[in-house]
């Protein structure tokens, strides 16, 4: 028996409701704890049994119905993995940033080094696109929803 | 009858028509924006109905209200990002359909399904007060309670190919469902002190994490442009294709409707329930299951028609009750209670001239938006050829600025991406998504609504006659289905055995 790369997702949703039904059902009261500890008991015999007809060998492709899933003459499993890294480290910059300098700056300069990094767009044309970006940004806040939006940290910091 | 043409020709009469014209406009254009839906936008306009007469406001609202569902669809299909959380079944098939170069055959299936599904949930709301007056007064906790029963028995639908990831999805998102306070103790769940969690997760920010930003991974490691992107063939013979093909699967347009119209009825269970009702209705009630989620017609005809038509079924108990049965319509309960018009029985009687007037602008916004869409299709469709950078600039933006513009909270975009990876590693190793978002959204109204009928009446909830009915209902549905699937494999081997299986037709839905 070898455990495949697609097992570690399985046994990864074993432990987490394993935790979770522990949890609800050794810290709350029955009638709080029927819900969560039912689907966190239900999710373990439901992925342990799944993890055995991986292990079994037993698990073909063809389960990905009502998924288009990723096409694998266009990427392999290792690019979309790559891909996923690059793309979640983007967005979790972008995160920080937008929690440090705020939406509109954040994005500007998403945009324009994003553009940037593609090696495809001249600077001028980096500089011009996020510009339009963030306005369509701001007016979409300011204009249409007419929110208002938190200072970011650094100008509490600041100010 | 009088009253109700003469509602007509007044919609259709100088400054009636100027509002439904331009209530139509701003819900297509504000219905593309990620996290500005119908409610949003509502919100937004409720202090411009003061100076404004009631007949055209509530026009205006009609308008709004009917056609952001019909345009959140282009976004969806053609770069794989639904503005609203109502769009995310259409994703499945009609962005699937986009990169198998059919753009503009599901864009056309998917205004016709709107424009029909639209009309249809206007005539069942035309029909239907004075009809469901007494049965949606008897509707409780149980009912509604069986109701979300009904929705979670389809989960098996939605998993189809791998049964026991389906329904650990399905748990899963039952699971995360209860995160938050807690209906029965008001304790918090899972919450660990973090204040985030105290209102538990989002439904915006579950389904963007979930089905958008895989597709955007994919575009990032797709080679070339957006993979697939290009429109082959003649848009106009694609757009009217799609068309066809709504015609052709006419009885599942007609069943998702009625699943539209009957989800809206009920209060509290809301228009994305509505879609994947009729998505896993439309799964479950077809021969061939295997083109689902790789690019099936089907799959955006029903939970278009369906999104469209609850609209028809949601202003039931609001007019005829003054019971908002979503979340919208508690804003046009506000504004109908600031002209000082209380909804009820005498909106069949003295107010019935308004009563007409929100038909004819259901029906009729829906007309104009599904018209103004179908003909700009060749304009929107360009986005296809946008160079994919530009693309995932734009996508990116938009993705955070619809999480982050309902609240203004940081958080959300940190759960749209735990959820992305959540949603990556589900695409990568072949679990189906649906049943997971399906158990989120009927979580909270399962467990709220079995545990006040347990705590009013005890087990005596089971003997009341809808619920007793609708449980009837619900196994005779379960009973045909599988019937049904056990001839259709029946078929199947029989077909294997046949001489020559090519000779075999299309399979009707």
């Amino acid at each position: 028996m070898k455990i495949k790369r697609e097992s570690y997702f399985t046994i990864s949703l074993i432990v987490i409701s394993f935790a979770a039904g522990t949890y609800a059902l050794t810290k709350w009261d029955f009638k709080t704890a029927l819900v969560p500890g039912l689907c966190g008991g239900a999710i373990f015999i439901l992925c342990f049994l799944q993890l055995i007809k991986e292990l079994k060998g037993d698990e073909t492709k063809s389960s990905q119905i009502m998924d288009s899933g990723f096409d694998k003459n266009k990427s392999t499993e290792r690019e979309n993995i790559l891909g996923a890294i690059k793309y979640f480290g983007i967005l979790g910059a972008l995160y920080i940033s937008i929690y440090i300098i705020g939406l509109y700056s954040s994005i500007g300069f998403f945009v324009f080094l994003y553009l940037l990094a593609s090696r495809e767009v001249s600077v001028p044309k980096c500089l011009l696109f996020a510009a339009v970006i963030v306005g369509v940004v701001y007016m979409i806040i300011n204009e249409v929803a007419q929110e208002t939006l938190p200072d970011p940290v650094l100008y509490n910091w600041l100010f | 009858m009088d009253s109700f043409w003469g509602s007509f020709v007044e919609i259709l009469s100088w400054p009636c028509v100027g509002f439904l014209i331009g209530g139509t406009l701003i819900g297509l254009i504000l219905g593309v924006i990620p996290g500005l839906g119908g409610i949003t936008i509502l919100a937004l306009l409720l202090p411009l109905t003061y100076n404004i007469d009631f007949q055209y406001s509530i026009v205006l609202m009609t308008a709004i209200l009917a056609v952001t569902i019909t345009s959140d669809t282009i976004p969806t299909i053609l770069i794989g990002v639904p503005p609203t959380a109502g769009a995310s079944a259409t994703l499945l098939d009609g962005h699937a359909m986009a990169l198998n170069g059919e753009a503009a055959r599901a864009l056309g299936a998917s205004y016709t399904s709107s424009i029909i599904g639209g009309v249809l949930g206007a005539i069942c709301l035309w029909l239907s007060i004075p009809i469901l007056r007494p049965f949606v007064l008897a509707f409780g906790p149980p009912e509604i309670f069986v109701v979300a029963l009904w929705g979670l028995s389809m989960l098996g639908a939605l998993s189809s190919g791998n049964m026991l990831k389906g329904l650990a999805a399905g748990f899963l998102g039952i699971l995360l469902g209860t995160i938050g306070r807690s209906p029965t103790s008001g304790i918090y769940r899972y919450s660990f002190d973090i204040p985030y969690l105290i209102d538990g997760l989002k439904i915006v920010t579950v389904s963007l994490g979930l089905f958008a930003i895989p597709e955007v991974i994919k575009m990032v490691t797709t080679k070339g442009s957006i993979p697939g992107g290009e429109i082959r063939g003649n848009l106009l013979r694609g757009q009217l294709q799609g068309m066809a093909d709504v015609l052709r699967h006419w009885s599942l347009l007609v069943r998702s409707s009625m699943i539209g119209v009957w989800i809206g009825v009920v209060p509290g269970v809301g228009a994305v329930t509505s879609d994947w009702f009729a998505y896993a209705h439309a799964v479950q009630s077809a021969k061939d299951k295997s083109r689902f989620g790789k690019g099936d017609v089907r799959g955006v005809i029903a939970p278009e028609a369906s999104n469209n038509s609850c609209k028809g079924g949601d202003f039931i108990p609001t007019l005829a009750f003054g019971v908002p049965g979503s979340a919208s319509m508690s804003l046009v309960l506000g504004a109908f209670i600031m002209a000082g018009i209380q909804p009820g029985p005498n909106m069949l009687t003295t107010n019935i001239g308004i009563t007409y007037k929100i038909i004819w602008a259901l029906a009729l916004a829906n007309i104009v938006g599904g018209g103004v869409c179908l003909l700009a299709t060749s304009q929107i469709a360009k986005l296809l050829y946008l160079p994919k950078h530009y693309l995932i600039a734009v996508i990116t933006t938009f993705l955070i600025l619809a999480v982050y513009i309902g609240t203004q909270d940081v958080g959300d975009i940190l759960v749209m991406i735990v959820f992305g990876v959540l949603g990556f590693a589900m695409k990568q190793y072949g679990w189906a998504r649906p049943p997971l978002i399906v158990g989120f959204v009927l979580s909270s109204i399962t467990e709220w609504n079995f545990v006040i009928s347990i705590t009013l009446m005890g087990i005596s909830w089971l003997w009341r006659p809808m619920v007793l009915g609708m449980i009837f209902i619900f196994v005779l549905n379960q009973v045909w289905t599988s019937l049904k699937e056990r001839q259709i494999a029946k078929d199947e081997a029989m077909i294997r055995l046949a001489p020559n299986p090519a000779e075999v037709g299309e399979d009707e839905d």
